[in-house]
C-alpha cells in the first residue's frame, strides 16, 4: 500500500535537532550459553491441616534447575527455571492412616539466580495413590503449600542444598 | 514499560515529556509524512530495532536530572476500584441462514466493481475496485466449497467503538452477574471510566463485549467480515491500521480462509471467510463417516457423523486480525474474538449420555452449545492516556508491549457471580506481549482439560497453571461447590513482567497477593462471588479420558526442519509491500535469521505427509510463543527430552512456548487443504518486527502451482507477483 509522503522538512525537526550523536550499534546474533539442567533431591516434610483430616507429608521432591544466561545485548541477570516433581512425596492421613498422593508434577517457576532463594508453590493432593479426578470429583481434592529453601551455585545454577516444608495454605481473602 | 505508582512528580513529568515527543513522531507517521521504514533509515531506531536511547524520547534513558528511569505515566483509573463491575460474558454472534447473505457467497472472490472512496491510499476519484478483498482466481477460491457448502452466515464488521444495543450473552442475566442485555452497553472498560472513542478502540461490530462465534462440526460457516474502518489511513488514533486480515486461530481449512498476513482488505470491502469446520484427516481417516465419535450434534439429541479423525476434534479457538506488521496494534486495539466449536464429544450439553458426549460443564437447555456453565475469558493488559483513551507504544519494537491495567473480557478487574457447582472456563491470553500464570487466591485445585483448544488425553489436576503465552488457550474446570454462599475466591496472576521480552519472575501466591509487586497486573484480576446453589443438580462430568492423541507412529516422517527464533535478523529482500525490517527473525535449517517477507517461502511441506519441526529459542533473554497455522501438532520433546513435556502439554497444540534458551520438537501432518500459511512468534510485537515466515502446501493438486504467487492487495484489486524462496524448501 502507498503511504502519502510530505517533504521531510515538514516533519517536526525539533526532535531530530537534539538527537544524540552516535548510535548504539548492537552486536549480531547472541551467543547461546547452554547448561544442562541439574536435578536435586530435596527432603520434604510437613503437615496440611483441615477437613476431613490432617495429612502428614514426607519424601523427596525432585527439583530440576536449568540455568538461563542471556548473552545478548539485553544482558539480563542469570536466571533459573525450576521444575518440581512431587511424585516422591506422599502423605498419610492423621486419623485414617490412608495414603495421600501429591500432584502438580511439572510445576515450573522462573526466578532470578541468587545464592539463596525461597520458592513457594502450591500443589494438589488427594486420598489414594493416583492423582486423578476421582468419582468424588474435584471437591475431594485438597491443596497444600510447599516452601523450598534452596541454595544455588551461582556459576552453574545447580542447587547445592535445600529443604522443603509442607504447610496448610493460608491466603486471607 | 510502566512507572511505579509511587513515582515522583519529576519522574512522571519526564515520562510525560518522552511520551509527548513520541506522540509527535506518531502523528508524523499517521499523517504519512514519514514511515516506519524512514525511522529505521534515519537511525531513530538502532539497527537492532531499539528506540534510540535519547533522553526525552526513549523512556528508559536515565534522566539528566536524576538517576531514575522513566517510563509511561500510569494509566489513570479515575478513582475506579477493582471488582466493582460485573464481568460480561462474550457477545454471541447471530447465526443466520446462508440465504440471508447478499450478495450470495461465491467460491471465487466476488469481483463486482464499486467506486472507491478517494480517501483511500493510492486512489484517485473515479477509481473502482472489487467489493470483496479476497484475492481473485482459483488459487484463492474456497477449497471444497461444493463438498462442504456453507450453511450458516455470520456477518460481522470491524469498526470504531460505539454503544452496543444488541448484546446477546447467550444466557439469562442471572447467569451473567445480573447484567441486563437490553441495557445499552457502552464502549468502556468500567462504568466510571471514559467511553472509548471510535478511533481509540476498534472491535468486531464496534461494540463490547468481545464477540463469540459458535459453530459445530459439519456445519460450514461464511464469516463475512466487512471493513468499516475509516477510509483515511491517518484516522487511527495514533496506532492501528485500517487494512485487515482475519485469522481463525487455528482453523483446519484452506489458506484462503486463514487470514494470510498479505491477504488484507480495505475499508469498504468485505472478505468471505469460509469455515467448513471439518475434522482433520477427512480425506484419509474414517472417510465413510461411520464413527460416532467423529460427529456433530444434530439438533435433536443425536449425532451427525462426519468424516475425519475424531482424535483431531478441536474446541476453543479465537479469531483476530493478522495484518502484516500491524497485528499487535490491531489486536491490542480490540480486533479479537473467540470461537467455540462443538462436536459429538464436546457437545456443550452436560446431560446427554450417549456414550460419546463427554458431558463437560455446560448446561442442558439446548441440544448443543449451552453456555450456562461454560464461560469464555479473554485476558488482556491495556493502557490508556490521560484522557482514558486506549494507548499503545508503537516504538516498543523489540521487547514487547506490556501495559498496566488488567482486563477480563475487556473490562477492568471485574467480578463474576457463580453457583455452587462446576464451571468450565475457556481462558485465552489475548494480550500482545504479556504472559500469565493463574492460581486461585486460596490455592484451591482446578482441572485443566484442554490446551490450545484441544481436549487433553487426560485431565490434569493443578493448583496453578503453567505460563499462558500469548494466544495460548487453557480450558480449566473449577468446582465452586467447595465454597459457601457468600464466599469469594479470585483468579490471581503470578507472573511479573518488567517488559515484554519475557516474565521477570514467577511469584509465589503469597507474594502475588501481597501487593508488593511493581507490576500492576500481578495479583487478583477476576473475583468469583458464590451467590447460590444451582437450580438443578450438577450432572456435568470430567471423565478420566478425554481425547487421546492421534497415533502417528505408522506415518513416516518425510522431513525434519529446524527453525531458530531470535534477534539480530537480517533482510535479504526489499519489496516495499511484502517485506519488513526489525530486530526479530527466524532462521530456517541453519540459515541466517531473516526478517519477515510474506513473499518469501521458507518451507513447503508436501501434501499428505508428516514432518518433525524443531523450534529453537536462540537466546536466554526472551521467550517466544511460536504459532504454526493450520495444523495442530504434538510436542515430542522439550529441551531434547520427552520427559520434559508436562502432562498438560501432552495433547495437541498450536502455540509452542519455547522458554528462555529452550527448544521444542513437534510433529505435524499436512493434509486436506493447501495454500500459503504462516509460522511466527505470537508475542505480536516480535511478530510485527519481524519474526514471521511463510510456509505453504503447494502440491495438493489443482489449482495449486508450485510455488504460489504472492498476493499484493490494492484498493483497485489484488495483483500477484512471483514469490522468492529459500533453497531446498
Amino acid at each position: 500500500m502507498k503511504i502519502r509522503r510530505l517533504p521531510v522538512g515538514a516533519v517536526a525537526l525539533s526532535l531530530f535537532a537534539v538527537v544524540l550523536s552516535g548510535l548504539l550499534w548492537w552486536a549480531g546474533t547472541p551467543a547461546r550459553a547452554a547448561f544442562a539442567p541439574t536435578v536435586a533431591l530435596i527432603p520434604v516434610s510437613g503437615t496440611v491441616t483441615g477437613q476431613p483430616e490432617s495429612v502428614k507429608f514426607s519424601g523427596q521432591a525432585q527439583v530440576s534447575s536449568e540455568l538461563v544466561l542471556d548473552t545478548s545485548k539485553f544482558n539480563l541477570p542469570p536466571a533459573v527455571i525450576l521444575t518440581f516433581d512431587l511424585s516422591g512425596v506422599s502423605g498419610t492421613g492423621s486419623s485414617s492412616g490412608a495414603k495421600y498422593v501429591a500432584g502438580g508434577n511439572g510445576t515450573n517457576v522462573y526466578r532470578r539466580l541468587v545464592s539463596a532463594d525461597t520458592v513457594e508453590i502450591t500443589f494438589p493432593f488427594t486420598r489414594g495413590t493416583t492423582m486423578s479426578v476421582s468419582s468424588a470429583g474435584l471437591a475431594s481434592v485438597r491443596s497444600g503449600v510447599v516452601t523450598f529453601a534452596l541454595s544455588f551455585d551461582t556459576n552453574t545454577g545447580a542447587i547445592t542444598k535445600g529443604t522443603a516444608t509442607v504447610a496448610t495454605p493460608y491466603f486471607p481473602n | 514499560m510502566f512507572l511505579s505508582s509511587k513515582a515522583s512528580k519529576l519522574r512522571v513529568k519526564e515520562a510525560e515529556n518522552a511520551r509527548r515527543n513520541r506522540q509527535e513522531i506518531v502523528k508524523a507517521l499517521a499523517d504519512g509524512q514519514i514511515t516506519r521504514r524512514d525511522l529505521f533509515k534515519w537511525g531513530l531506531f538502532t539497527t537492532g530495532g531499539l528506540l534510540l536511547w535519547k533522553h526525552g524520547l526513549n523512556p528508559f534513558v536515565r534522566s539528566a536530572y536524576a538517576s531514575v528511569p522513566t517510563g509511561f505515566p500510569r494509566s489513570p483509573l479515575f478513582g475506579v476500584q477493582a471488582f466493582t463491575q460485573p464481568m460480561p460474558r462474550f457477545d454471541v454472534l447471530p447465526r443466520n441462514a446462508i440465504a440471508t447473505l447478499t450478495p450470495a457467497p461465491t467460491a471465487q472472490a466476488n469481483q463486482t466493481q464499486q467506486v472507491l472512496n478517494p480517501a483511500l491510499e493510492g486512489v484517485t476519484p473515479g477509481d473502482t475496485g472489487p467489493i470483496e478483498g479476497r484475492p481473485p482466481g482459483p488459487i484463492w477460491a474456497h477449497q471444497e466449497f461444493t463438498r462442504f457448502p456453507p450453511v450458516i452466515a455470520v456477518p460481522v464488521s470491524t469498526e470504531g467503538a460505539k454503544v452496543n444495543t444488541v448484546y446477546d450473552p447467550g444466557v439469562p442475566s442471572s447467569l451473567n452477574s445480573g447484567i441486563n442485555p437490553a441495557t445499552p452497553f457502552p464502549p468502556r472498560f468500567h462504568p466510571n471510566l471514559p467511553d472509548q472513542g471510535p478511533l481509540a478502540l476498534w472491535t468486531f461490530n464496534g461494540t463490547l463485549p468481545p464477540k463469540l462465534l459458535v459453530g459445530r462440526y459439519g456445519e460450514g460457516i461464511i464469516f463475512r467480515h466487512s471493513n468499516k474502518l475509516p477510509f483515511d489511513i491517518r484516522q487511527n488514533g495514533g496506532f492501528g491500521i485500517h487494512t485487515l486480515s482475519t485469522h481463525e486461530h487455528n482453523g483446519h481449512h484452506g489458506a484462503e480462509n486463514d487470514g494470510f498476513t498479505g491477504a488484507f482488505f480495505y475499508p469498504g470491502q468485505f472478505y468471505d471467510y469460509h469455515y467448513p469446520i471439518v475434522l482433520a484427516g477427512w480425506r484419509s481417516v474414517n472417510t465413510g463417516a461411520t464413527d460416532a465419535r467423529a460427529g456433530s450434534p444434530n439438533g435433536s439429541g443425536g449425532i451427525t457423523k462426519v468424516a475425519g479423525d475424531w482424535k483431531e476434534t478441536m474446541s476453543t479457538h479465537w479469531f483476530h486480525d493478522h495484518m502484516f506488521s500491524f497485528t499487535a496494534q490491531n489486536v491490542y486495539k480490540g480486533d479479537a474474538g473467540m470461537f467455540n466449536i462443538y462436536s459429538a464429544l464436546d457437545r456443550g450439553n452436560e446431560a446427554i449420555n450417549d456414550g460419546v458426549n463427554l458431558r463437560l460443564p455446560s448446561g442442558t437447555a439446548k441440544d448443543f452449545g449451552n453456555l450456562d456453565y461454560d464461560v469464555n475469558l479473554m485476558l488482556a493488559d491495556k493502557a490508556w492516556d490521560a484522557n482514558g483513551q486506549l494507548h499503545f507504544d508503537i516504538f516498543d519494537t523489540e521487547s514487547g508491549f506490556v501495559a498496566d491495567v488488567m482486563t477480563v473480557n475487556l473490562v477492568y478487574r471485574p467480578f463474576f457471580e457463580v453457583e455452587r457447582r462446576k464451571y468450565r472456563f475457556r481462558i485465552l491470553n489475548g494480550a500482545v506481549s504479556r504472559f500469565f500464570k493463574i492460581s486461585l487466591s486460596d490455592a484451591s485445585p482446578m482441572i485443566q482439560i484442554a490446551n490450545d483448544g484441544n481436549l487433553l488425553p487426560s485431565p490434569v489436576v493443578i493448583t496453578q497453571t503453567d505460563e499462558l503465552g500469548i494466544a495460548e488457550r487453557y480450558d480449566i474446570v473449577i468446582d465452586f461447590s467447595r465454597y459457601s454462599i457468600g464466599q469469594t475466591v479470585s483468579m490471581v496472576n503470578l507472573l511479573q513482567h518488567e517488559d515484554g521480552k519475557l516474565p521477570s519472575s514467577t511469584l509465589s501466591l503469597s507474594q502475588a497477593l501481597s501487593g508488593s509487586s511493581s507490576d500492576p497486573c500481578v495479583g487478583k484480576f477476576l473475583e468469583f462471588r458464590v451467590v447460590r446453589d444451582p437450580a438443578q443438580p450438577d450432572v456435568s462430568q470430567v471423565p478420566a479420558t478425554l481425547i487421546p492423541n492421534p497415533d502417528l507412529s505408522a506415518i513416516p516422517v518425510a522431513r525434519t526442519r529446524t527453525f531458530k527464533f531470535g534477534d539480530g535478523a537480517s533482510q535479504t529482500t526489499n519489496d516495499p509491500v511484502t517485506s519488513f525490517r526489525g530486530p526479530w527473525g527466524i532462521g530456517t535449517d541453519g540459515g541466517d535469521k531473516l526478517d519477515a517477507d510474506f513473499g518469501r517461502i521458507s518451507a513447503a511441506p508436501r501434501f499428505g505427509t508428516r514432518e518433525i519441526w524443531n523450534l529453537v529459542n536462540d537466546g536466554g533473554g526472551w521467550d517466544h510463543p511460536v504459532h504454526i497455522h493450520f495444523e495442530e501438532g504434538q510436542i515430542l520433546k522439550r529441551n531434547g527430552s520427552a520427559s520434559n513435556v508436562p502432562a498438560w502439554e501432552q495433547g495437541r497444540k498450536d502455540v509452542y512456548r519455547l522458554r528462555p534458551d529452550g527448544s521444542v520438537q513437534i510433529t505435524m501432518q499436512f493434509r486436506d487443504f493447501g495454500g500459503m500459511f504462516m509460522e511466527h512468534c505470537h508475542n505480536t510485537l516480535h511478530e510485527d518486527n519481524a519474526m514471521l515466515l511463510r510456509w505453504e502446501i503447494d502440491d495438493g493438486g489443482s489449482p495449486f502451482l508450485r510455488p504460489l504467487p504472492t498476493p499484493i492487495p490494492t484498493p483497485q484489486g489484488v495483483r500477484f507477483q512471483a514469490p522468492t524462496q529459500l533453497n531446498n524448501i
